[in-house]
């Protein structure tokens, strides 16, 4: 119907000189519109969203710190930990942590891993990590005081 | 059919100008449409990265010099060491007699508007600093974690722009 209409707007099939087709017409109309949506699919990378990501970390970057300055990491007691975790963690948001712990005094070996959870991970949408090391000392009975573990701590932190 | 003798403009002439017509606009929307997105995007970058630098500055660092607090005239802004924060230096940027808040834009070097919120653990607000956001076309927030006297305290600075 279509086709036949357009045949007869463009003068029938006698018009001469009449080098437009209709296939080339919806050829390019088609290319158009193809065109127009690949480069829609492709441009959506311009915006990849890694703010949310950045935040967790510093997040979780604050809380090793705050978890260190108050002492609780180097008490290497997981209760205590997971405490001050609960407290340290913003609503919103669950965190981990787990402690590896090597003794330092002779020959290094491994001793033990510590793990506080403030909340289970669940369907977590978005996690980071962060990690930090740091040394506990002890008094020896001579009163020096000397490198007693080395520890690294290493929290996830995720979306709820 | 003699009456297209001659003729200059045939239909397909006229097809060949509309399909132009909706090609350049295709293209005129595609340009305008992803130059404004690309634009939102590096200004919401910029924002984000000044906000990193400043939260990680105030966070992070006593100020210069660490007395500013008392002189009132910091040439580095500061609040403590390592997320340990010194109340009295949170209390003096919100005070404007101490520091103006252009004053304090031009501290910390921002080109946005500033604001920062200190909450305790139950979400009160404890002390707040800077031009609340208000009618902001572009806002990001950042929330960082510290402790005044041992106890925790969560920071929410915002950088804005109407």
């Amino acid at each position: 119907m279509l086709h036949t209409f357009l045949i007869s707007l463009c003068g029938g099939y006698k018009m001469k000189g009449f080098i437009f087709s209709l296939d080339v017409l919806f050829s390019i109309l088609l290319l158009s519109v193809f065109t127009f949506q690949v480069t829609n699919i492709f441009s959506s990378s311009l915006s990849i969203n890694t703010w949310q990501n950045t935040r967790l970390e510093k997040q979780a970057e604050d809380i090793l710190n705050a978890l260190y300055n108050r002492e609780d990491l180097q008490s290497l007691n997981s209760t205590r930990i997971a405490n001050s975790l609960t407290q340290l963690v913003p609503a919103g948001l669950g965190a981990r942590i787990q402690i590896e712990t090597y003794t330092v005094d002779g020959l290094p070996r491994f001793v033990r891993v510590n793990t506080s959870t403030s909340t289970s991970i669940g369907n977590a949408s978005e996690i980071v990590q962060s990690r930090r090391p740091f040394v506990t000392f002890y008094t020896d009975v001579s009163g020096n005081v000397r490198l007693q573990n080395s520890s690294l701590a290493k929290i996830w932190v995720w979306l709820k | 059919m003699n009456l297209h003798k001659g003729q200059i403009v045939t239909i397909d002439a006229y097809i060949g100008v509309a399909i132009f017509i909706f090609i350049f606009t295709i293209a005129g929307y595609t340009y305008v449409f992803y130059s404004q997105q690309i634009t939102g995007q590096n200004l919401s970058n910029k924002m984000q990265e000044q906000l990193l630098s400043i939260s990680d500055l105030l966070m992070n660092f006593p100020g210069n010099f660490s007395d500013w607090n008392t002189s009132c005239n910091p040439t580095i802004l500061g609040f403590g060491k390592n997320g340990q924060i010194e109340y009295g230096k949170l209390a003096q940027i919100g005070n404007a007699s101490c520091i103006s808040y252009q004053k304090l834009k031009r501290t910390l070097g921002s080109d946005f508007e500033f604001y920062l919120e200190a909450k305790n653990v139950t979400g009160g607000t404890n002390t707040s600093a800077g031009l609340y956001p208000l009618n902001s076309t572009e806002k990001v927030t950042v929330r960082r974690i510290g402790l005044i006297n041992n106890v925790t305290y969560f920071f929410d600075f915002t950088l804005w722009r109407v």
